[in-house]
């Protein structure tokens, strides 16, 4: 087996880089906002013509629509995006195109107002901020009886640190991803895999903690990265077994599963590879940092 | 401890039995009433969402359990085969029309209002002329000014006959309408200040019927004659009842979602869903053989008792859902690999089989619980704070997967792995 604690300034100068990446391309790309939140209509069609984008465009042009997208989504199916559309604008809408696409049909059609969009990113926001506020709760509650000189409270917040990493490195893989594929979007689904992979991140990271703990109890004399690299060899295989049935699970509906959540499988897959890496690699060698800083200071 | 062993078989065998039967269609157990409900997204249909406008409302949850009444009715006429309506957020009612077909006429037929208004007699200054409900070319005599009693004070409207029991061979077919409290007030208020005068119910701007007031009413309740027969007695009476939109609305958003698309999100989700539990079996039975093969079985059982608890609940099944379903399987599985990895170093130690089984669960329990526990905390958190449909689908298959499959992982392995560690085929138990 390779050394983990050893070699802590590889995984973190791993980490570190994914996030700064992460972070340069939130800011260049920025995250692709899907309707739900931002309000709008999405049309997915399917015609046969060759030449729909351009036919769809005159259309809309010609109901002097702006600012609206237009994109391939598919063999003889295409995407439309504009703003919000009442009943009445659709239907007009729908006429014209069939009047320039014989073949024109709809295969969905969604359009959200602007007061749900707002509703719904008030609730996301909260979401997440209630599900990390009570991972960090629960873990220093789960972790209460860890021996000296180990605190809760630093596995509470080393767990977390370790979330917000896999959290921040997902967003910049959407952000990447949004900006070369249409259907990768920020919507009520993309908000879901975030606290899911959360859970999932803090799932393997309390399967080492435990066995640190654990070994903890058993050896009190030896040093603290003795223990932690005893401790992460000895879960190396079970971590990377639980994440893996459930990537293999993940995998299999990515590639056979509907199309219409495929971004939402994509990003479950991605945070939980992440989760896994910072399970084994950050949370036990950050905690192993910061006891070894604080002992120094102390001696 | 063997009986206890054999006591927990039976009642799994049984919980086992009733999930199967269950979860068989059309099931003699369950009966017609359950069954498996299937997501807009899976069967094609329309959703909607109405805004109510409640900023003149007194008592706005009852306005809008009103609204939603209306929504009801209107909807049952269209026929839709299963409609589903919620409120949601205070004010708005989200509308679920699964494999509609005239999107348009349904839209129509639920958002509009008929305006019903009384009205007095005016003077050529302050009325207004209208024309007859019935004959469209007949232009009522006189001017007419509207009143503040309006459809909005009615609570309902009858078809009945009138007049039979006083000998008449034939008896009038009428409308007999009723008012709330402050509709009553109001009619009292208007039948006492216009005596010997005529009252015009009008209904979008027609008259419907323009009798005069012979003494005060205080009963609440008045009474439209001039239908021609029982079946336009009939149309207007329902019209009236339509027509009482309680508050105004508006729809803010709406989602079509082809049925040829739902039949093929399903069929894929399902393929991909066996596919994943295929292949971790063939996972868990590389590496952990016959235990391997008893957490599959576990698996199994997991699925069975899931799906029937589905029914059960009854939990409506989306894309998203079905995804939570799928995730629950990797994550089922999940305490078993644990379990087997303790028993591994257990036995590694140089412990006796049944020992190592015993302290496999015994010790790897801690982390097996509040792993779960951390993620039971999201899917409330999903569940009850985003609260819209497909999370809250996601959300809530997912937590009911973690839970069943505590009870499968756990309790199904370990009665089956403890009872096969007495029998001759223990040697094939070492993992």
């Amino acid at each position: 087996m390779f050394k983990v604690i050893k070699n802590t300034k590889i995984w973190f100068t791993v980490s570190i880089v994914l996030a700064v990446a992460s972070i340069i391309s939130l800011s260049v790309f920025g995250l692709k906002l899907g309707i739900d939140y931002k309000g709008g209509t999405e049309i997915q069609f399917q015609s046969s013509n060759a030449d729909r984008l351009n036919v769809a465009k005159s259309t809309l042009d010609g109901l002097s629509y702006n600012g609206y997208q237009l994109k391939e989504s598919g063999q003889n199916q295409s995407i439309i995006r504009l703003q919000y559309l009442t009943n009445e604008e659709h239907t007009k809408l729908v006429d014209a195109l069939k009047k320039n696409l014989p073949d024109y049909s709809e295969i969905q059609y969604d359009t959200v107002g602007p007061v749900i969009g707002a509703e719904l990113m008030q609730k996301s926001l909260w979401a997440v901020i209630l599900a990390a506020l009570g991972i960090i709760i629960f873990v220093a509650f789960a972790f209460r009886k860890v021996p000296k000189p180990l605190s809760s409270w630093k596995f509470g917040v080393c767990a977390v640190v370790a979330l917000l990493h896999d959290l921040l490195i997902t967003a910049g893989f959407v952000s990447v991803a949004g900006h070369f594929f249409i259907s990768m979007q920020v919507d009520a689904l993309f908000v879901t895999a975030l606290l899911t992979i959360m859970g999932f991140s803090v799932h393997d990271t309390i399967v080492v903690y435990d066995r640190l703990r654990e070994n903890f109890i058993k050896h009190p004399h030896d040093d603290i990265e003795t223990v932690a690299e005893n401790s992460i060899t000895q879960t190396m295989v079970r971590s990377i077994n639980t994440s893996m049935t459930t990537i293999i699970v993940l995998l299999s509906l990515l590639i056979f599963g509907s199309q219409s959540i495929r971004h939402f499988i994509a990003i479950l897959v991605f945070g939980i590879i992440i989760g896994t890496y910072s399970s084994i690699f950050n949370a036990a060698p950050l905690l192993v940092v910061w006891q070894k800083k604080s002992m120094k200071q102390s001696a | 401890m063997k009986t206890k062993l054999w006591i927990l078989l039976g009642f799994i065998v049984i919980v086992i039995t009733f999930g199967v039967f269950i979860d068989i269609p059309k099931s003699p157990l369950a009966g017609q009433k359950i069954k498996a409900a299937l997501g807009l997204d899976l069967v094609g249909g329309t959703q909607l969402t109405y805004q109510a406008d409640l900023k003149d409302s007194k008592d706005k949850i009852k306005d809008l359990d009103n609204l939603k009444n209306v929504f009801e009715r209107r909807i049952n006429e269209l026929g839709v085969a299963e409609p589903n309506l919620q409120t949601s957020g205070g004010d708005k009612i989200i509308i679920e029309l699964p494999g509609i077909k005239n999107i348009d006429e349904a839209i129509q037929k639920i958002g509009q209002t008929y305006e019903l208004v009384f009205m007095s007699e005016g003077t050529a200054e302050n009325g207004v002329q209208l024309g007859d409900y019935y004959e469209q070319s007949y232009t009522y005599p006189g001017y007419w000014v509207a009143t503040d009693l309006t459809g909005r004070n009615l609570t309902k409207s009858d078809a009945t006959f009138q007049g039979g029991t006083k000998g008449m061979v034939q008896s009038e077919p009428v409308v007999t309408i009723t008012f709330d409290n402050v509709g009553k007030e109001k009619f009292q208020e208007l039948t006492k200040n216009n005596l010997n005068k005529k009252i015009a119910i009008v209904l979008d701007n027609k008259i419907v019927s323009a009798p005069t007031v012979q003494s005060e009413i205080s009963d609440g309740s008045a009474v439209i004659t001039g239908s021609k027969d029982i079946k336009e007695a009939q149309d207007l009476a329902k019209r009236l009842n339509e027509g009482m939109l309680p508050v105004p609305t508006k729809l803010i958003a709406q989602q079509n979602i082809g049925a040829t698309l739902g039949k093929n999100s399903l069929k894929q989700s399902i393929v991909g869903g066996l596919i994943g539990l295929f292949l971790v079996m063939v996972f868990m039975l590389i590496f952990y053989r016959l235990p391997g093969l008893i957490a599959t079985v576990a698996l199994i059982i997991y699925a069975i008792i899931t799906l029937a608890m589905y029914k059960l609940i009854p939990v409506t099944l989306t894309l998203a859902g079905i995804a939570g379903f799928v995730l629950s399987i990797g994550m089922a599985i999940d305490a078993n690999v644990l379990i087997f990895e303790r028993m591994k170093e257990e036995l590694k130690a140089g412990k006796e089989l049944n020992m190592s089984i015993l302290d496999g669960f015994k010790r790897s329990w801690n982390s097996i619980r509040d792993s779960n526990i951390s993620s039971i905390i999201t899917c409330l958190i999903l569940y009850f704070v985003t609260g819209s449909g497909p999370v809250r689908g996601f959300a809530l298959t997912l937590m009911l997967g973690i839970i069943i499959s505590l009870f499968t992982a756990i309790t199904v392995t370990r009665t089956v792995l403890l009872l096969l560690s007495t029998s001759p085929i223990k040697r094939y138990l070492h993992v």
